[in-house]
This record gives C-alpha cells, structure tokens and sequence, in this order.
C-alpha cells in the first residue's frame, strides 16, 4: 500500500496576549491511500489543529506551524505557496466541519455552492457543473435534488446539511477527506446515517478519510486505525482492534470506559476521567496526563515517556510499559498499592 | 410573504396617520394664532381670513377637514406666501430636494461601502485607518460646519465651484458631498464591521476549503454576506438625509423643501409647517416600508423566517 | 535522563493538581479596562474631554466680561484684538466668555438628554423585557411605530408646542431618542432571562442577587454604557441642528450650536466666528465618540482574547 499522508513532528502553537499556548506538541502519523484513521481525543486535545494545519487552515497570526514536515501525494505541503496551496484545497483535499449550521454560507444556494467548487478544480463548463451537483446531491443520498440544488441550506435539514457539505466536499474527488467532528451537532438518529454514508463513499470513491471525533463510539465502523491524542501529543495508536480490545495508555483506556457499550454484558459502570486537560499554555514538564492518571508514578510527573511499541502498528507512549513498571499496574488494580 | 407586505402596510398606514394627527394637533396646541403677525389687517378682515382657513371652526371639524383635504391632496394655502398652495410649495421644492437627496444616498452608499470593505480587507493597516478617520469625522463635525467649511474653501478661497444656488452640476457637487459625508462615514464603518464580523464566520472557513483565492472568498462571500445587515441601517439614514437637506439646502441657498421648511419655522407658517411635516413623514414611512420589503427579499434567511411566524 | 527503579514508585492521580489555572485569570472589569487601557486614541480624547470640561467650569470666569456683556464699539473684531483671544461677534461680545458657556450648556444638555434617555430606556426596556408576553408584545409595537416617526420631525413640533429654551430642548431630545435605548435595554433582558448561564448559576445555588450583581449586569451593561456615550455626542448634535434651524437656546444664552450656526452666517466677511465654536464642537464629538468606540471594544467580552 503506498503512503498518501505522512506527518513528522508536527508543532502548532497559537500567539495570544498571556503568551504562546503549545497547541499540537510533536505529532507523527502516516495514512496510506484510500484507509480511513480517526483521532480521537478531548477538545481542545488539539485533534483539529493537527487537520487544519495539513490543510493549511490555520489563521496566522495568531496561529503558526513550528516545526515539523507534512507530505502529501509526495508534496511537501508546508512548503507550497498560498496559490498552489489554493489547488490543492477542494481538490485533492476536502474537509466537511462540525456545525453543519453554520458551515454552509447562507446566502447561496446548495447548489451554487457545490458548482463552485467543481468550476474552481474541475475545470467545467456552469452546465457541466450542474449536472455533477446534481449526480453528487443523489449520491449522497438527498431525495428530490433537482428542487434541492436551487434551495438555500435554513432550508434543509440538519442532516440534510451535513449531506450537502459531504457532496461539496467530495465534489472534486478528493484523495483525502477530513471530517472534523461530522456528528457532534446531529441527532443520534442521524449520526449513524451520516456515517454510514461517509463509509459507502470511501469504498466507492477510494477517498482516504481523516475522522476527527471525542466519541470513540462512531470511530470504529468507520476507521481502520485509531490515534488518541492527549494535550497535543499521539499518547497511543494503532488498529481498532488494539484500541478497543487491548488499549494500553490509561488515557485510552479512560475513554473507552467513558463510552455506553451495547455490547457489555457484565454490568460496567461508565466511569469518566476526572480532572481536566492541561492548559497548553503552560504543558506539564513530565507525561501531560500524570496529575489525572490512576497508575501515575513518580517518574510520569517529571519525564514525557517514549513511545513503546506492543506490536507493529500498535504503540503507545506511557511508563507503565516500560519494563520497570511490571507488575505496577496490576497490583493497583488489585487494590494492592 | 405578501403577508409580509402586507403586514408592514398596515404599520405604515398607521404610523403616517400618527404623524399626521400629531402635527396637526401639535400645530394647534402651540400658542399664538397664524394671523398674529398681520397688524395692518383690520378685525374684520382678519375674522374673514380665519374664516376662509377655517379657523373658525371647532377643533375636531377643523381635523376632520384636514385629513379630509390631506387624502385629497389639498393642504391649503401658505399663510406667508400668499396666492401659493402647499400643494404647489411642495411639488416645486420636492422634486430638488429629492434630488439631491438621491445624490447624496448613492454618493454616500457607494463611497461607504467602498471604504468600509477596503478598511476591512486591510485590517490595521494604512485603508483601515483612513476609513477610521473619515468615520471619525464624519459623524464628529455639524453638518452644516461642513457645509459651510467647504464653501468656503472651494467656493470663495479656491473659486473652484460655484458658492450657492442650484442650477448646473458643478453646483451640485459641494452639497452633495456635504450631504452624504455622515452617511459614507456611518456606512464605513459599519461595512467594515460587518466584514470583519462575517470573515469570523464557520462558511469562510469552509470557503478556504474549496480552495477559492482570497478574491472569491471576499466577493462571492464576505461581501455579500456582510452587506445584508448594512442594508437595514439604510432605513433609518433616509431619515438623516432628509433632516440633512434641511440644512444642506439653507447653506447652499438651495430652493427645495428643506429651505422652506426651515422657513416656515421660523415664520411659524402653520399650515406649511403641518403640510411639509406630514409630506416628510409621509415619505420617510414609505421608504422605510420599502427598505423592510426590500430587505425581506434580499435575505432568504429573513423571507423565511417571516413567512414562518 | 537517567531514569531509574526508583522512580517506577506508585503515586496515584491528583486531581487538584489537574485542575490548577496556569493561565492569568481576570475578571470582566480587569480584563475589560486592560484592552481600555491600550486604547491610547481613547485615552488622548479622555484628556482633550477632561481639559474642555475644566474650561467649560473656569473659561467664563477668567474674563470681567459676562456672556452677555455688549460692547458696541468692538463688534466683529478679530482673534486677539482688544484682549478678546478668540474675538468678538456682532454685538461686541467676547466669543472666549461664550464659547465656554456655550460648553457649559451643550455639555450639559448632552449629558441630561442622555441621562433622561437613558432613564426612560431602562425603565420602559427593562419592564417590557422583564415582564415578557403581551405586555412585552404591545410595548414593544408602540416602540415600533414611533420609531419610524422622523426624529428630528417630532423634536421640532415638540419645540414649537413647548417654546424654545434650554429645558425643553432637552425633554424634546430625551423623548424622541429613548426609543433606541429601550429596545436595546429590553433586547439585553429577554437575552439575558433566558441565557443558559443564568440557570447554570441558578442550579449551582446561587441566590438572586448574585446572579444579577455577576451574572446578569455585567454581561447586559456593555452594550448600555456604549449606547449612552454615544447618546452624549447625539444630544448636542440634535442641539446644533436645532440652534441651525432657529429652534436652538433663546439668546442671549449661547450654545456651541448656536455659536457655530450664527458663525456660519458670517463665514466670508469674519471667519473666526464659526473657526472656534466649530473646532471645540468637532472635538467634543470626537472625543465622545473614540471614547465610545474604545468602551465598546473593551466592554464586549466577545473580542476578549
């Protein structure tokens, strides 16, 4: 399989009057061609910096990428001026946002919205454009689309919406689709729809998918791989598998037992994370996660830990992985300690 | 929507018969008598002149006649300019009045809105704070300060355009300006922060997405977004303008409506007063009206939301 | 680093330490007089007000000559001539003495119309919005139609039933103007009531007064004291207009409007007649007006960053 997206140290950090808050902390993924990963973390955990600085989306000032090498289709992004960067966006790049409210302009129409994007990339005729919002509305699955395309988006639905901006998104054919918490407005009902829809599509258009979510119950029948982010850092990734069933950062595992599982059939008590994230003004000096974690130690509070690796595809950077700390976790859970 | 309409009809008729009445109860609360002034005329006389502007007449027959010639169009005769109707005051002041109030609206909607999203797009840099300054001025200095200072820079100073009167273009141009300079300062600023509100917005983001350049962002957009809310303050400032001709026209020595109506105060010209007073609030109601219209059609969001309540 | 066994030692979570503020916390007032504070325009015209309003106190007593003191044989003399600095009009008065009565009155009707105004467009926006419903509909359609009534159309008939002179310009701006204000005050309301964070204060047990002393006032007062600054800088625009039009405070008695508009009538022949009633004007608007602007940004805890 051949690499689409390669992420190496990536650094963003925002400029505000108090000083410099450390936003994204040194992330490293890559993303093959056509595979759908999710990140997944707390707001604020810098998930949407990390996609909106591939896209180049971030406002600088205050915004600005530190450090770190982004490869896109063998480009190297953060080397691309504002107009190539332009070609890249809405073409081989889509990204569909969280309030589907507000992410669409309202006063134009659906249709004119999605034709302009195909008129920027696609290099089609306003007739031509037509018919392909028209193709793309139906393949999104929004009844009746030639009424709909005149429609301005107070008109639609919720849902409806959320269609609307996966169609403008995927418009152009894009090799890379960043959703930023699709699901998080929608009601329940509807989150399933829409990921169900983005689902099909990747199969069917071979688009590779970067989900942005905080709710780890919608990552796994969409995402292959999984990356949990904790304070603008990778804490743990790998399979959904290795997520789910094995997680290894407490982080990880505080999430998951956070989550209602249809599937329990012991009678788990959902338990949250107590305390808060770090302010990122300020990052801890040791792992950002000590002060909340249950098998904290005395070395989590003064030394970030490495990654270390469970298996191929499967790391996670915390202490108690370290071969000094066997036996520690166990032995809290036991209640021994 | 022709509910819509039809609603702020209503409104309008409404409030056009409020000031209406009110000017003409206004006008007989205040003291004094029109013919007051008129010593040379012996009792007699002065009894037949009151009779013929029936002043003679109890104060609600004396309404009822009024609204009465008001729907027919007749507002009686001038007490200071005798032989002349209001009717024909009006028909011949309004029409330069009105244009020049028209002039003043595109000057000042075109300029305002030119600055308001170059300052915007230029955000604290050189544009942004000339704009800033402009609106600053131009809503810091009298109108007729104004008025006055450029006539006498380019009119008697520079000799560059005619002093008064209201015969060719050049004589239109210094009042004109003068006219629209609070509304290109009002408009500026608010445009630019109407765009700078709007380039907050979640669409522009999305916008970016699709790759569009920074032009199509700005155009397809931030400006047509942003310019919805200006449009609603146009209501207000047509009043603004109107009130400005007042003044304008008195500097200027211009002959429109607003001469005479400054006129007409200050020789307490009653019936001209109620009959320009009404004609003014008549119009400012319409335009308003207007504008809401208008305004319900531009925004799909408010055509909407209307039908829907 | 060297990490040894040791430090492999169980410590457990601490919550509090999760939750420390690293950030500088800051109240509204702190917050918003730190963003009024590097308002250095603001700051200036805060200066040039304070320096019109000491001389609007003291300038008429620095001379032996009253506002109204004529001296026929100085009429219309220049800046500077016969001890008169700024001049003398066409009676022979000293333009220094009545420009700062002038200040007096247009500050002082500036400042009472919009206290009035202000007062009116609490009490009318605060029981409508308070109160809701019908009471809330039927206000608020009154407001509505009277507010497509031309101002200045109202001030002007008010003025001729009530006669020119300083109290009545005043009632006459106050009531044609309180209209924006309740609307803004009743808007604040209503938000306000039904805003989340008023319930979330109120589950969390607090009792009313705090939540209008913390919650509820210093979120609805911005947009208020933005209003009345600019209401100041209205008022005596209203006052010149009408001094223009020959409905301004009755002579002797002089108002910056009035000066300037008597100016006006002598602009060719003696210039400095309307120079200096318009300069301090403009500058009084000016600086109402970068003060205004300056509170809006800092009060509006939108743009807090």
């Amino acid at each position: 399989m051949s690499k689409l997206l390669e992420v190496k140290d990536l650094e963003v950090s925002f400029d505000t009057y108090a000083g410099e808050v450390k936003a994204v902390r040194g992330v490293s993924f890559d993303l093959n061609k056509g595979e759908a990963i999710a990140i997944v973390g707390e707001s604020g955990c810098g998930k949407s910096v990390t996609a909106q600085s591939i896209m180049r989306l971030i406002p600088s000032p205050p915004g600005r990428v530190k450090n770190g090498t982004i490869i896109f289709n063998d480009v190297d992004i953060l080397a691309l001026n504002e107009r190539q960067m332009q070609a890249v966006r809405g073409s081989d790049m889509g990204m569909i946002f969280q309030d589907p409210m507000t992410s669409l302009n309202p006063t134009m129409t659906v249709g004119r919205q999605i034709q302009e994007v195909l008129m920027k990339h696609g290099g089609v005729t306003k007739k031509q454009a037509e018919v392909r919002s028209l193709e793309m509305l139906q393949l999104v699955g929004i009844p009746n689309p030639a009424m709909r395309l005149k429609q301005y988006p107070h008109e639609y639905s919720g849902g409806m919406r959320q269609r609307a901006m996966i169609a403008m998104a995927l418009a152009c054919g894009p090799k890379l689709l960043f959703a930023d918490e699709p699901t998080t407005a929608l009601d329940v009902t509807i989150q399933a729809q829409i990921i169900d829809l983005m689902k099909e599509l990747q199969k069917k258009l071979d688009t590779a998918i970067i989900l942005i979510t905080h709710d780890l119950g919608v990552v796994a029948d969409l995402a292959e791989r999984v990356i949990v982010m904790y304070a603008g850092k990778i804490v743990e990734y790998g399979s959904v598998n290795d997520i789910y069933y094995n997680p290894k950062h407490p982080y990880t595992m505080g999430l998951l037992k956070s989550v209602p599982r249809l599937d329990s059939h012991n009678k788990e008590e959902l338990m949250p994370i107590d305390g808060t994230p770090p302010d990122l003004f300020s990052p801890p000096k040791g792992c950002a996660f000590a002060a909340r974690c249950d098998y904290a130690m005395k070395v989590c509070h003064y030394c970030d830990p490495d990654y270390f690796a469970i298996n191929s595809g499967h790391k996670a950077a915390c202490w108690l992985l370290h071969e000094y700390a066997s036996g520690v976790k166990e032995n809290v859970l036991r209640g021994v300690i | 929507m022709i509910k819509y309409i039809a609603k702020k009809l209503f409104y309008a008729i409404v409030t056009i018969w409020i000031v209406v009445s009110a000017t003409f109860f206004m006008m007989q609360a205040i003291p004094g008598d029109p013919l007051m002034n008129e010593k040379r005329v012996v009792p007699e006389i002065k009894e037949n002149l009151r009779k013929y502007y029936g002043l003679d007449k109890p104060l609600h027959e004396q309404y009822f006649i009024y609204l009465k010639n008001l729907a027919t169009g007749k507002m009686g005769m001038s007490f200071q300019y005798k032989n002349r109707t209001v009717n024909e005051i009006i028909a011949n002041g309004f029409p330069i009045s009105a244009s020049l109030g028209m002039r003043a609206m595109i000057v000042g909607i075109i300029a305002g809105l030119l600055l308001g999203v170059v300052a915007a797009l230029n955000h604290n840099r050189g544009w942004d704070r000339f704009s800033i300054f402009v609106a600053i001025i131009g809503v810091s200095i009298p109108g007729f300060v104004i008025a006055a200072l450029l006539q006498w820079v380019f009119g008697v100073k520079l000799r560059w355009l005619p002093v008064a009167q209201w015969k060719s273009f050049a004589h239109t141009i210094m009042p004109t300006f003068a006219l629209s300079l609070g509304l290109i300062a009002n408009l500026a600023r608010f445009m630019r922060s109407s765009m700078l509100d709007v380039i907050g917005q979640d669409y522009i983001k999305t916008a970016k997405a699709k790759g569009l350049s920074p032009f199509e962002i700005v155009w397809r957009h931030q400006i047509r977004n942003a310019i919805l809310p200006v449009i609603t303050i146009l209501g207000p400032w047509i009043a603004v303008i109107i009130t400005g001709t007042f003044v304008i026209e008195t500097v200027f020595a211009i002959p429109g409506l607003g001469k005479f109506y400054v006129q007409s105060i200050n020789m307490q010209d009653y019936t001209l007063i109620t009959g320009i007073t009404a004609f003014f609030g008549s119009i400012l109601v319409i335009m308003n009206m207007l504008v809401d219209i208008a305004y319900g059609i531009i925004d799909p969001r408010i055509r909407i939301s209307k039908r829907s309540s | 680093m060297e990490i040894s066994r040791e430090d492999f030692v169980y410590i457990g979570k601490n919550i509090q330490e999760s939750q420390a503020i690293v950030r500088p916390s800051m109240t509204y007032l702190q917050d918003a007089w730190r963003r009024l504070k590097s308002n250095r325009a603001a700051f200036v015209a805060l200066i040039i007000l304070s320096i019109l309003v000491a001389m609007a106190i003291v300038g008429p007593m620095m001379y032996s000559y009253s506002y109204s003191d004529q001296d026929l044989s100085m009429v219309d003399k220049a800046p500077g001539v016969g001890g008169h600095i700024f001049g003398t009009d066409s009676l022979g008065r000293d333009l220094f003495v009545r420009i700062w009565v002038g200040a007096r009155i247009s500050l002082f009707i500036g400042i009472a119309g919009a206290v009035i105004e202000f007062l009116i467009g609490v009490i009318y926006g605060g029981i409508a919005g308070y109160i809701g419903g019908y009471a809330d509909e039927i206000m608020m359609r009154i407001v509505d139609i009277l507010y497509t009534i031309p101002n200045l159309v109202v001030v002007i008939l008010l003025i001729m039933v009530m006669g020119p002179g300083l109290h009545t310009i005043i009632i006459a701006i106050a009531l044609t103007n309180w209209l924006g204000m309740a609307r803004l005050v009743r808007g604040q309301t209503l938000q306000l009531r039904e805003q989340e964070f008023v319930l979330a204060a109120r589950t969390l047990g607090a009792d009313g007064k705090r939540i209008i002393f913390k919650h509820l006032i210093p979120n609805a007062i911005g947009p208020i004291i933005v209003r009345l600054t600019f209401a100041i800088p209205g008022a005596i625009f209203t006052e010149a207009f009408l001094s223009f039009i020959g409905l301004g405070v009755p002579a002797p008695l002089a108002s910056w409007g009035s000066l300037a508009s008597a100016g006006q009538r002598t602009l060719t022949t003696y210039p400095w007649q309307i120079f200096f009633p318009a300069l301090f004007i403009s500058l009084a608007m000016l600086s109402f007006n970068i003060i205004g602007d300056g509170l809006r940004d800092a009060l509006d805890p939108r743009l807090r960053k």
